[in-house]
């Protein structure tokens, strides 16, 4: 019982370890979730809700000037990302969050429903 | 798409373009010039050009010129092939308020230095890997026919890819719109954000503040329904692909 006992803890110790060193080398190389969306201009409240799964969007970066409109989106997936470019170039998955525009009374823009393309 | 070719464009790639609401379009466009209050986006050769129209047919077929020459002049020199829109006795520059937006808030959220230099120099120094593509969007904006020329361009970076889309050309109602996304791995997976700034006549002026905050709280609501719904298509790629591992 007890050299079995100390087996598991030793097959448990070096998985730790190796654990360890596989996380050590990944975040040598791979960039943090917070560092990408700290650049673009997400708040930290904002980080956290990405962080925990949630889609977040908020409107108003820094206005390039008063006739501005604007809004920023992040989600992050907790898998590797096969096909990234997809996500932007893919059709027919793009065209349904392509933001082009639509009526709304005084404020015309956003993403069109009744549009056709091209 | 506009020139699937890469090459030049002709006519044909806009016949799909109908101006809809034909009464209305064809007394805007033939009044342009004269008509204070109008939401046109013309240049002052452009006027002129649908002055001398006589029917809906011709209006149409200037207009799909029209299209056709800005897709031309942007495809091969950039920002600095468009041009200014006519706004009473002054010009907008649409190129300026393109690089005004891509200036704002530091830099674009690609973290690619040689993608974000491209979108500015652009057509000069493509990087390798970049592609590319135009098309046009006609969309109804206040019972009138709107059309966008919206330039996407993109390339992979860091495991990644990075993303651009420009609506180079609005025929009417805004200004212009500019987009940046991208789609980056990360530490425990990837992490995939979209920034777009959109410029409007329509919030500037009196009570631009609040125009503005309400504008953004519904482009950004509308916009995050999209998002929301390639959210969950990707986890739910991501998903199966777990699955299809444990069978094996």
């Amino acid at each position: 019982m007890l050299v079995l006992t100390v087996a598991l803890a030793d097959v448990r110790s070096n998985n730790i370890h190796q654990l360890k060193q596989h996380l050590g080398s990944a975040q040598d190389t791979m960039t943090l979730v917070d560092e990408i969306l700290e650049e673009a201009g997400f708040s930290k409240i904002a980080i956290e809700a990405v962080k925990s799964g949630k889609l977040h969007y908020g409107g108003s970066l820094d206005a390039a000037s008063d006739k501005e409109l604007s809004v920023k989106l992040a989600f992050h997936l907790k898998a590797e990302l096969d096909g990234a470019k997809e996500i932007f170039l893919a059709s027919p998955k793009k065209k349904e969050y392509d933001p082009t525009v639509e009526s709304l009374g005084e404020f015309s823009i956003i993403v069109a429903s009744n549009s056709c393309s091209s | 798409m506009i020139a699937e070719d890469g090459g030049d464009g002709t006519l044909d790639d806009f016949s799909g373009i109908i101006l809809t609401n034909e009464k209305v379009m064809e007394k805007l466009y033939r009044s342009a010039s004269s008509h204070a209050g109008s939401d046109l986006n013309l240049a002052k050769d452009e006027i002129a050009m649908f002055k001398k129209c006589t029917t809906h047919e011709e209006v149409e077929h200037c207009l799909r010129q029209i299209l056709l020459d800005r897709f031309r002049a942007y495809k091969a020199h950039g920002l600095a092939g468009i041009k200014p829109y006519v706004r009473g006795s002054k010009e907008f520059s649409t190129a300026e308020e393109l690089k005004k937006q891509i200036q704002a808030g530091g830099k674009p959220p690609t973290r690619s230095a040689v993608f974000n230099k491209y979108v500015v120099e652009y057509p000069n120094n493509p990087p390798a890997g970049v592609e590319e593509s135009f098309f046009w969007v006609n969309s109804i904006i206040d019972s009138k026919p709107t059309i966008a020329l919206v330039h996407r361009v993109g390339m992979p970076h860091d495991g990644g890819y990075v993303y651009m889309e420009r609506h180079f050309y609005l025929s009417r109602s805004h200004n212009c719109l500019q987009g940046f996304g991208a789609a980056l791995p990360v530490e425990d997976g990837a992490v995939v954000l979209y920034l777009t700034r959109t410029s409007t006549d329509q919030v500037g002026g009196l009570g631009s503040t609040a125009k503005r905050a309400i504008g953004n709280k519904l482009m950004g609501s509308r916009m995050a329904d999209n998002f929301e719904r390639a959210r969950a298509v990707l986890a739910a790629a991501v998903a199966e692909k777990e699955m299809d591992k444990l069978k094996l």
